[in-house]
């Protein structure tokens, strides 16, 4: 086997805090690599001075060899061949990364036009042959298209074919499949695998996801603070990991126990039923019906009191209408929603508030749910306006406090901004915002999936103890299954604006019966099922 | 850090501004009284340690009218920036928070705002109210008001999709307090720096209109009219025309630099990265 990459004793550093220190990789023709670590710990990093394109100010040191050319300290019109033909890069949001003004074709062509001899002709002729490569071919999906006419997925096809349209060395993928659904990232996967196979390249797969590596690489390396702790074949690591981050790692992956249920839940809290929901879409001539799509196509649930429903589906299936849907947010056209026996769509603004106090929300991205410019006194407080009089201070202060005690920040001031927050630290926040009118029945946008994996046990944990102390109820809505396992009783599957399957998690995770759930399972990464797939390819020889 | 070529520009702009301030405050009291007495005996008398700035075609010293006159500009400018930033800054705000046919009135009347000559409309109110500094305040000051209420609800919406707004509906608030207080402070930034900019153009725009007889009437000075009654003389007496245009210009300039060297500043994106 031919090395093809190589790193040696590599460290950058910005302003002299030193971003990532001594890395030494070795990626051989077809394998793929894996760099997984948490953010911040500087695994893009690595992939950028791999590229040398470091932010202005970094310095750098060691050794990259591509084919045995060195990159480090060469000038820019050399790097410039060499990115273009020796390294082909795949990142995280194909939607950002390929240009919106030129079709599909068009983009793939550039690369091939600016990096080899070929004339315009040769060049979309071959730029063809390689969309059908990434499964775009012609027939179904032409070269004239543009990128907002493609799904997620086959945008990132289209980066992929960009990226090998040269036949790169090397090909890095910055958390490719981060944006994409389980079915979609699947494939993208295996795509990625058998490209780097049949040609030969060195690929290094950049992830915080150790399942999607898992699945993928051949070898690996946990990086932590900007240093290797770990690296080797991948199944070895996994199996026998040596270093405490490492065990410590594959610990905070498997999610906890669930809570055995205490009580049959019998109350219910929240019913839905018959929900309708279209939206319009731009209309196609200047005279004809407005068209619509339905986000929802008649959806029913219930929920009742203590009870942890998980609700799972892929984007585009519906969930955000629904959940929308369920807070109020926003009216379903047909249907009813009931929290505690009142029809949430009938009631006037003063008996909405009540049954606001028992619904409440957290949020996905701990970024975006907290307004940049209040105090988290403030923020925490803000659900206080649900109750039809003004709390007198001392009595708001102390709820404030009471609540952000429950999510561990007790001791947190609650003049601080938001910014001086952790991403954990902020979903807590959050939380407690949440928990602050002492509701019945929390609803969990993907509260856990922009959070790291020590941070999401930690998370976890907190609302399976808030569950215990307060017998909450969870909709917890997620794209993760095994979230799903560790935290739900029951288990909603959504497709198609449709509830197509619902019963006891552990049932639908081991045993799905609709056709659309199969798919979502198997596609899933799953740990402890690509580890002994890929250890089954390991041992026949 | 921002590039050293802000901070010098964020410096000569504070200064000149200061210098702009001084001059504007100073005309309140009655140092500038004597200079302002007409004086047939010392007219067009070319600058000296007397007269800095000279004097004009009635005696008067100019470097009083510039004095007197920058209090004119700066309050015309600021009374119009400042009234198109109440109506546009709320406007906005509520068309982004409630949407629907609020929002399409806005955009429409902001069509029609922006589509009308601001002269013409300007010679309709002094039409109507006589010409004045409170002509130059509204004519001026109805033009901002679509310029605010435009960049606060471009900015607005996309906050509006923002989950934090969507925390403060599930937490109950009503749609003038998520207008208040999460948009507004989170769009105040912007407004700052646009409304450097709409000052340095209503101070262009109130330099326009009194040329053209349709501001601040005499013996009231004011740069424009300083402009308009120089022209005849620019050959004979050019201080007359020079040191009201110096100082229509730096205010300009020194209100871009500052703006500018704000806008940078208070941008995330260019504070973070490199320049």
């Amino acid at each position: 086997m031919t090395v093809r990459l190589q790193v040696r004793d590599l460290s950058v550093s910005l302003d002299g805090h030193p971003l990532v220190t001594a890395i030494e990789l070795e990626v051989n023709a077809g394998e793929v690599y894996g760099l997984v670590g948490e953010s911040g710990s500087g695994k893009s990093m690595i992939a950028l001075a791999l590229m040398g394109l470091l932010p202005a100010g970094a310095t750098v040191s060691g050794s990259v060899r591509l084919d045995g050319h060195e990159l480090l300290g060469a000038d820019e019109a050399t790097l410039c061949t060499i990115r273009g033909r020796g390294i082909g890069i795949v990142f995280q949001e194909p939607a950002t990364a390929l240009n919106p003004l030129l079709t599909i074709g068009a983009q793939v062509t550039e690369g091939l036009l600016a990096n080899s001899a070929a004339t315009p002709a040769e060049a979309a002729m071959r730029a063809a042959a390689v969309l059908a490569r990434v499964g775009l071919p012609a027939a179904s999906i032409p070269p004239t298209r543009y990128p907002h006419e493609l799904s997620g997925g086959q945008r990132q096809r289209v980066a992929i074919a960009i990226a090998i349209a040269a036949r790169p060395a090397l090909l890095i993928a910055d958390e490719p499949t981060t944006a994409l659904d389980v079915t979609t990232q699947a494939q993208i996967l295996a795509l990625l695998r058998t490209l780097a196979s049949e040609d030969g390249m060195a690929m290094v797969l950049v992830s915080h996801d150790l399942a999607v590596v898992a699945e993928s690489a051949h070898s690996i390396a946990i990086l932590r603070s900007g240093r290797i702790v770990e690296q080797g074949r991948l199944t070895t690591i996994l199996t026998r990991p040596a270093h405490p981050y490492t065990q410590q790692l594959l610990r905070d992956y498997q999610p906890p126990e669930l809570l055995p249920r205490l009580t049959e839940p019998t109350e219910v809290l929240l019913r839905a039923e018959d929900l309708i929901r279209d939206y319009p879409l731009p209309r196609r001539s200047f005279f004809g019906p407005t068209p619509t799509r339905r986000a929802l196509d008649g959806v029913s649930l219930r929920i009742a009191a203590g009870e942890r429903v998980g609700l799972v589906g892929e984007s585009g299936s519906g969930k955000s209408t629904l959940v929308r849907a369920l807070l109020g947010l926003d009216r379903a056209q047909s249907g009813t929603v009931r929290i505690a026996g009142e029809a949430l769509y009938a009631v006037g603004a003063e008996r909405l508030r009540p049954l606001r106090r028992l619904v409440q929300v957290v949020f996905q991205d701990p970024y975006g749910s907290l307004n940049p410019r209040h105090s988290i006194g403030r923020i925490v407080a803000e659900p206080l306006h649900l109750y039809p009089e003004r709390l007198p201070r001392p009595e708001r202060e102390r709820r404030v406090t009471a609540a952000l005690e429950a999510v561990g920040l007790g001791s947190a001031n609650l003049r601080a901004r938001p910014e001086q927050f952790s991403g954990g630290q902020r979903q807590r926040i959050a939380i407690a915002r949440a928990l602050v009118v002492e509701p019945r029945l929390l609803v969990l946008d993907e509260a856990v999936s922009a959070l790291d994996a020590t941070t999401r046990l930690q998370i976890l944990e907190l609302l399976a103890r808030l569950w215990r102390e307060r017998g909450l109820a969870y909709l917890f809505v997620t794209h993760d299954l095994a979230v799903a396992r560790a935290v739900t009783d029951r288990l909603l599957v959504m497709h198609e604006g449709r509830i197509v399957e619902q019963g006891a998690t552990a049932r639908i995770l081991d045993r799905p019966e609709h056709p659309y759930t199969r798919t979502l399972v198997a596609a899933t990464p799953l740990f402890d099922r690509a580890l002994a797939r890929r250890s089954a390819e390991d041992s026949p020889e | 850090m921002p590039p050293a070529r802000l901070t010098v520009g964020l410096k000569i702009g504070t200064v000149l501004l200061s210098v702009y301030a001084a001059l504007a405050l100073s005309s309140l009291s009655s140092v500038y009284d004597a200079g302002l007495t007409i004086e047939v005996g010392s007219r067009l008398l070319a600058p000296s340690a007397a007269h800095w700035f000279g004097t004009d075609a009635l005696g008067r010293d100019v470097l009083a009218l510039v004095a007197v006159g920058t209090r004119t500009s700066l309050g015309v400018a600021l009374a119009a920036v400042a009234a198109g930033l109440l109506c546009g800054v709320p406007l906005g705000l509520l068309a982004a928070a409630r949407g629907g046919l609020a929002d399409d009135a806005l955009a429409r009347a902001g069509d029609l705002v922006f589509a009308f000559p601001s002269l013409l409309l300007a010679v309709l109110l002094a039409a109507a109210a006589g010409p004045g500094a409170m002509t130059a305040v509204i004519a001026i000051g109805v033009f901002n008001v679509p310029v605010f209420a435009r960049l606060v609800r471009g900015n607005a919406l996309s906050l509006m999709q923002r989950d934090f707004v969507m925390a403060a509906r599930v937490a109950g608030r009503s749609t003038a307090a998520i207008a208040f207080d999460h948009l507004l402070p989170n769009v105040a930034t912007l407004i700052v720096v646009q409304a450097t900019i709409q000052l340095s153009l209503a101070i262009v725009a109130e330099a326009g209109l009194s040329y053209v007889g349709l501001g601040v009437q005499p013996p009231d000075p004011s740069w424009g009219r300083m402009l308009n009654e120089a022209q005849t003389l620019a050959s004979s007496a050019p201080w007359l025309a020079l040191f009201p245009g110096l100082a229509l210009a730096l205010a300009v300039l020194a209100l871009n630099l500052v703006g500018s060297a704000m806008a940078t500043h208070l941008d995330p994106r260019s504070r973070a990265g490199s320049p």
